[in-house]
């Protein structure tokens, strides 16, 4: 009876000892994993906080954390660089550069999504050109071009090269959403006597609201963040925010880090929030298509 | 009725409003370009005169080493920590979709907000050398600005970040199944990954490789601003960009460009010519 008892104990000792043991080795096993996640998170959110630090920080050389904390950079660099009117700028353009997009999209995305023709492979292989070769090879002869013809340095000139990353890409996003509309109410529409124009505007157009919202705010996101190019055409007084702070980081000869750093979070509010509309979008766009 | 019968020839016009501007902007300066290559500079005529200038004089011709030298190995490394990162986050697990947040981070800020971030963390004084000589790891501060290392650096956060994202949802794509009968079969843990999960992954792996490495090799922002683009980065763009932007030579530039981008073909076939060789195809299976 004791015995047994001891022996019952015993088993559950070993028992528990090889289950501690195996615990120990998946924890070991795991462990260069985490430190790689772990490190490598590390190093984006210390880069992320020295740019704030150094923006919002009084004197911050050689210690942990700045000495006091202040706004004062952050306004100096807003009148230095006249922050606000590259605000302007940069909305004017890529906003009407969206708007252009889209008006000369929305019909060919239709035809697109709707029917089967010859060659609809390569046209599609066509309009994904854009993204696939190197910007640098169609931006170059564009920019020989441009000057020769007094585009350069010019609004309009600029709003021009923003299409041709808006018109594709707003093609490539609606066809999706054309796609998922009911083509039986088209031709309901039809058979009740509406001519094309008519059918476009009450029955397509309204249903297709919500994928027209979509394409634009990606476009606009998109074009924002075209840099090559616009950097290859733009000139001191016609560029967009991401060009000037380029421009003004690369030829930054005596100006003090801390105004640089602010000049780069004016550039990172907007890229935030897109980030954030974008991520609220695709969630939406997600359960609009039952995807 | 059939309503394909409604559908006239008319209708085709509606492609126009797009395909107009696009080959007005876009497709006829292609071209020109091309034919830019063949040209004498600000001249017309046809010779193969910058080509034999790019091959011939060291300070065009190093850029393909150069460019080389600095993406392959940033560009293998990164891989090589993305898969190892999403590979450990399969499956469900609570904080993935924060913790694959933080690490695609990157990419929602562009190239030149990690480029002054690294600026701002990297420097002699930054936080990352002052944690090293606080662990008592290094004497004196590393040098890693305005050299190789500073746009290896920049390159290798928007790699892993890029790579990252795009195999997230690739490693929940496989059959759990297969992996589980292999298990089932008394196969090592090890065994299972390189016999059985590797091979379904495999395609993928290689396509999301050759993406990324065919856009680092467009690298210019991060050899500028964090590199040293005299010597050690000056990459394909620093000089296709300076011969636009201060020679306005155009000619130059764009054959710099075409290099380039026959420099970027070459790399994806000889990732694709890799990739035929093993399983290429869908790794789910019929459900």
């Amino acid at each position: 009876m004791q015995t047994s008892i001891s022996n019952e104990v015993e088993s559950v000792l070993q028992s528990h000892k090889h289950k501690y043991r195996k615990r120990l080795f998946n924890y070991l096993k795991a462990l260069p994993f985490w430190l790689l996640i772990i490190s490598f998170i590390m190093i984006i959110l210390g880069m992320t906080l020295s740019v704030f630090f150094s923006a919002f920080g009084t004197e911050w050389f050689g210690t942990f954390l700045p000495e006091g904390y202040t706004f004062e950079w952050m306004k100096r660099a807003w009148v230095a660089y006249d922050i606000g009117s590259y605000y302007k700028i940069t909305l004017k353009i890529v906003g009407v550069a969206t708007i252009i997009s889209l008006i000369l999209s929305i019909p060919s995305a239709y035809v697109l999504a709707r029917k089967q023709f010859p060659f609809k492979d390569a046209l599609i292989g066509f309009y994904q050109l854009p993204f696939t070769l190197p910007e640098l090879v169609y931006a170059i002869p564009i920019a020989s071009i441009f000057y020769s013809i007094g585009l350069a340095e010019t609004i309009p000139g600029l709003i021009i090269v923003n299409l041709i990353i808006g018109i594709p890409f707003s093609v490539f996003i609606l066809i999706p959403f054309i796609e998922s509309l009911d083509p039986r109410l088209e031709w309901a529409a039809q058979s009740l006597g509406a001519n094309k124009w008519r059918m476009f505007t009450r029955i397509v157009f309204p249903q297709l609201i919500p994928g027209i919202t979509a394409a634009a705010i990606n476009i606009f996101i998109r074009m924002f963040s075209t840099f090559i190019i616009i950097l290859l055409i733009s000139g001191p007084k016609t560029q967009t925010l991401p060009v000037m702070v380029f421009s003004v980081l690369s030829s930054a000869g005596n100006q003090p880090p801390p105004m640089l750093d602010a000049l780069a979070l004016t550039l990172m509010f907007p890229l935030l929030l897109f980030a954030f509309i974008s991520l609220w979008l695709s969630s939406l766009t997600q359960r609009r298509l039952g995807q | 009725m059939n309503p394909e019968a409604v559908s006239s020839k008319k209708d085709y016009l509606l492609l126009l409003p797009s395909l107009i501007p696009l080959l007005i902007i876009f497709a006829y300066p292609l071209l020109r370009g091309i034919i830019l290559t063949f040209q004498p500079y600000g001249d017309t005529g046809f010779t193969f005169e910058n080509y034999v200038r790019f091959f011939t004089e060291p300070n065009y011709y190093m850029t393909i080493y150069r460019t080389l030298l600095l993406v392959v190995p940033a560009a293998v490394l990164e891989m090589v920590v993305a898969f190892a990162i999403t590979y450990y986050l399969r499956g469900r697990m609570k904080g993935k979709g924060l913790i694959i947040g933080l690490i695609i981070f990157p990419l929602t800020l562009g190239s030149i907000l990690v480029d002054m971030g690294i600026i701002a963390f990297f420097k002699p004084n930054g936080w990352f050398n002052q944690i090293l000589l606080n662990l008592g790891l290094i004497d004196e501060p590393l040098r890693l600005l305005y050299n190789f290392w500073g746009t290896f650096i920049a390159l290798f956060i928007l790699g892993v970040a890029f790579i990252s994202s795009n195999l997230a949802g690739m490693m929940d794509s496989t059959d759990p199944r297969l992996e589980q009968a292999a298990r089932s079969l008394g196969a090592s843990e090890w065994a299972t990954f390189r016999r059985v999960f590797f091979p379904l992954i495999r395609s993928n792996v290689l396509t999301v490789f050759a993406l990324n490495l065919i856009m680092q090799l467009g690298v210019y922002t991060s050899a500028i601003l964090v590199g040293n683009p005299s010597s050690e980065t000056r990459t394909f763009a620093v000089v296709a960009f300076e011969e636009a932007m201060r020679h306005f030579n155009y000619n130059m530039a764009n054959t710099v460009a075409m290099v380039m981008a026959l420099t970027q073909l070459t790399c994806l076939l000889i990732v694709f010519w890799i990739r035929r060789r093993g399983y290429v195809g869908s790794a789910t299976t019929f459900k």
